[in-house]
């Protein structure tokens, strides 16, 4: 008897400031599995080495991933671990591009150095760059662009039908994107073009960041976060950890004065994975909106 | 007489600095602090009581301590131009509170760590004390040279070390009250006002100190003694302020100034004014930091070394009599 | 009564006090003279414990000033140095007042008339002349309640009027007191000093 008179108490005390949550709900890379379409196409190149931001699974998600030959950092699902990566802390290394013998190099904006690349063009070998996406509107035009340059146009359109047809009910339930880096005193609220708010708005749920802040990225400030009052925090797992998990966050100024502090409801997504604007994105989105259904109430 | 009006006038401007501070911010109130009072429940009464009021005691208490510690840094070396950070004060309490929270023994903003900066803090003065070739240009450049040291000590555990809390080297440069939570403050404010305290009795012996070392010592005052009374009490001011909200400069170098043009060169009866003219500044340079760009807010430090640095420099030219320059 | 015993100083290996034996007695306003170099400064400072000795005892009233703390020695002995560090505004009253009340002389108001800075009390020492500044540093000197009063040049700066005024008033405080003065422009004075060390 004696032992539930404290259990009750905490129970008393915990109704008070809403019912807690218990665990925090976190979207990872081994819960997708990376939607591969079948086309029955022959791209036009056989070796291709994707150097592009994100290119490697979406060469693999139209259906050919056999024909890639090296692939960028980024690209980092289980399904592709096996093809080697081609640049060394983000920088292209050339002697290991040619030993793949690509007929096909897909790059971006931020492919560098620009002498690696001036050294691969004097090869003759096909160079293409791939516009980025930061949003999920991106996703079709950066898809349409690889798929053009295989010339596998069909297997782009198949695989643009996952997020047309993906619908959610409305909710009412107010969500804030928070990116930090603890240990680099990087504390951000995301808020309009943030791309969370692409995705906040697809999933049916309020983005209260982007309604309150005209710019993407905003240094967090107590006031503000209070002032939007999210039930529930979207944060990358890492970035999580880099504040000394839930308690860490807590202790920073005006969380623990919102709804979503006060309850500890927060969701978070692997770092590589919420903002790729890929083919995983599609999978990603009911999970995302499970997870926040889970601790919003 | 005048002392008194000078108190009531900076406590009226004080205590309405602090009211605003509560009242202003990004969250519009939708009732008044005084109905606030003693309630905890609301969004109104968590942003008053839970963020305002803890930020707006964090720059009272560092603007006072920052104050304080100017003057007596200025004293103590009779340098007009000297502040804690050029006698490796300030990146020894960097460094202190670095390295706990980087081999993990306490995290941001604990006591440990308001312990270990103060310890560190006092350790780099007396060392640029101790191993300085002279007492003029010699100890400056000492204190520049160990200060260089010991930040790059800093930088290196920040980058090798991912500890939650760590924070990088820009939030230890331009300091902010941004992270300040209550709890923190609760922390340094007694660490704070034993350095007060400290300090209030090494003032007194300031105004003899400032003939000179050797007329101190025929005047019967220990030099020596003054000297290490003077380092422990600016390790208690500086090193609780530096591990909580980072450098703020300028704030230690512009205060004495200001006192001085209002109430004259003594340090003891003007020790208090140090407090006050320190807390003030601060509650202003914070409410600039969180209003001027809604709802961005500016790093503190920023707005001190905007204002402070051209502020000092027409403080110096209107009126150098004040201080005469020797050697 | 100080007294020294065979005191000897090296400064960078050089030695500037030799062997030196003497005294300070209560009561007499003694002459300290010697060429450039020769130690006057030197001397004054081991007296006030500012530098020890490499040899040789200094004592008060036979007590070794080694075994004397700081504010022991400045209840026995006064030092005016030969240039005061004025940096801050300090009013010329502030200065004379650095010490608590109890430790000031009870002739005060004398001392600061006979050294005519009762025109200057409200001023900021660092806007007076270089003869003004000589003279505030004599007197906080003059007004520290104590036995001896070393002097180190204090009227290198005056004019002769000056001089005889602030001789006679040195006078005046050696009737109770012991006063040791260093002067170069002393040779007309003579006859005000009870005797004359000469160093070598």
């Amino acid at each position: 008897m004696k032992r539930l008179i404290p259990i009750t108490l905490a129970a008393l005390l915990l109704t008070g400031c809403g019912s807690p949550v218990n665990a925090t709900p976190s979207v990872g890379p081994s819960q997708i599995k990376l939607p591969i379409v079948s086309s029955g196409e022959m791209p036009k190149y056989k070796r291709v080495v994707a150097l592009a931001d994100g290119s490697a699974e979406i060469v693999a998600s139209l259906g050919f991933k056999d024909y890639l030959v090296g692939r960028d950092i980024a690209s980092t699902m289980p399904e592709l671990k096996n093809i080697p990566v081609d640049t060394d802390a983000h920088q292209v290394s050339v002697e290991r591009v040619l030993t793949q013998k690509p007929d096909l190099i897909l790059i971006d904006s931020n492919t560098s150095p620009t002498s690696a690349l001036n050294t691969l063009k004097q090869t003759g070998i096909k160079i293409v760059s791939i516009p980025s996406s930061f949003s999920l509107a991106n996703i079709p035009v950066k898809e349409a662009a690889i798929a053009n340059a295989l010339g596998v146009m069909k297997a782009a359109d198949l695989l643009k039908r996952d997020l047309v047809s993906a619908t959610f009910a409305p909710s009412q339930t107010k969500v804030v994107f928070l990116y930090l880096r603890g240990t680099a005193s990087i504390y951000l609220v995301g808020g309009k073009g943030s791309g969370a708010d692409s995705i906040l708005e697809k999933i049916g749920v309020r983005d209260v960041g982007a309604e309150n802040l005209k710019t993407p990225f905003t240094a967090l400030s107590a006031e503000a976060l209070i002032k939007m009052n999210p039930d529930v925090i979207l944060l990358m797992t890492k970035g999580l950890d880099s504040v000394g998990g839930i308690s860490g966050l807590v202790s920073l100024p005006g969380i623990a004065q919102t709804s979503a502090g006060k309850r500890r409801a927060i969701v978070t997504v692997d770092d590589s994975l919420l903002l790729s604007f890929g083919p995983r994105t599609a999978p990603m989105l009911p999970l995302l909106r499970n997870a926040i259904d889970k601790v919003a109430k | 007489m005048k002392r008194a009006w000078l108190y009531l006038l900076m406590t009226s401007i004080l205590l309405g600095l602090f009211f605003l501070s509560l009242q202003v911010g990004v969250v519009h109130l939708h009732s008044s602090i005084w109905d606030l009072i003693g309630k905890h429940d609301g969004v109104d009464a968590a942003t008053v009581w839970e963020v305002r009021f803890p930020r707006a005691m964090g720059a009272v208490i560092a603007g006072a301590a920052l104050g304080i510690a100017g003057a007596l840094s200025q004293g103590i070396f009779r340098n007009p131009l000297a502040e804690p950070a050029l006698i490796g004060l300030t990146s020894g309490s960097i460094l202190g509170t670095i390295a706990v929270i980087s081999s993990g023994m306490a995290a941001f903003g604990s006591r440990t760590n308001v312990e270990s900066a103060i310890l560190f803090a006092a350790l780099s003065a007396f060392l640029v004390y101790w191993i300085s070739p002279s007492k003029g240009f010699g100890f400056l450049i000492t204190g520049i040279a160990i200060s260089a040291i010991l930040i790059a000590i800093s930088g290196l555990l920040i980058s090798i070390s991912a500890r939650p809390g760590i924070q990088s080297l820009s939030f230890w440069n331009f300091g902010s009250l941004s992270l300040l939570s209550s709890h923190t403050v609760r922390v340094i404010a007694p660490f704070c006002e034993f350095g007060f305290i400290l300090a209030l009795f090494v003032s007194r012996r300031l105004d003899i100190y400032s003939l000179g070392e050797s007329s101190a010592h025929y005047l019967g005052q220990n030099p020596k003694r003054t000297r290490a009374l003077a380092i422990i009490a600016l390790a208690f001011l500086i090193g609780p302020v530096v591990s909580a909200v980072g450098t703020i400069a300028f704030v230690g170098l512009l205060v004495p100034h200001i006192v001085r043009l209002l109430v004259g060169p003594g340090h003891r009866k003007a020790l208090t004014y140090n407090a006050f003219v320190g807390a003030i500044l601060l509650l202003i340079a914070d409410l600039l930091a969180r209003m001027l760009f809604q709802p961005h807010e500016i790093p503190l430090g920023l707005i001190t070394s905007i204002i402070g640095a051209p502020a000092l420099i027409i403080l110096l030219r209107v009126k150098n009599s004040q201080w005469v320059a020797h050697d | 009564m100080i007294n020294l015993e065979k005191v000897s100083f090296y400064r960078a290996d050089k030695l500037i006090i030799d062997d030196f034996d003497g005294q300070l007695n209560s009561g007499e306003l003694v002459l300290l003279t010697g060429a450039n170099g020769a130690g006057k400064s030197t001397l004054i400072q081991l007296i006030a414990g500012v530098l020890k000795p490499n040899g040789g005892r200094i004592t008060f009233n036979g007590k070794d000033l080694s075994e004397i703390n700081c504010k022991d020695q400045a209840l026995l002995r006064s030092v005016c140095p030969q240039r005061r560090d004025f940096h801050l505004a300090f009013k010329v009253k502030d200065l004379t007042e650095l010490l608590p009340a109890q430790r000031r002389s009870f002739a005060l108001q004398n001392i600061i008339e006979a050294l005519e800075l009762d025109k200057l009390m409200h001023l900021p020492v660092i806007q007076l002349s270089l003869g003004e500044q000589q003279r505030v540093s004599l007197a906080i000197a003059l007004v520290q309640e104590s036995n001896f009063y070393l002097l180190d040049e204090p009227f290198s700066a005056q004019d002769s009027q000056s001089i005889i005024r602030i001789i006679k008033l040195l006078k005046s405080i050696a009737n109770e007191k012991g006063v040791l003065v260093i002067s170069h422009s002393a040779e007309n004075l003579h006859s005000y000093f009870d005797r004359e060390i000469k160093l070598s």
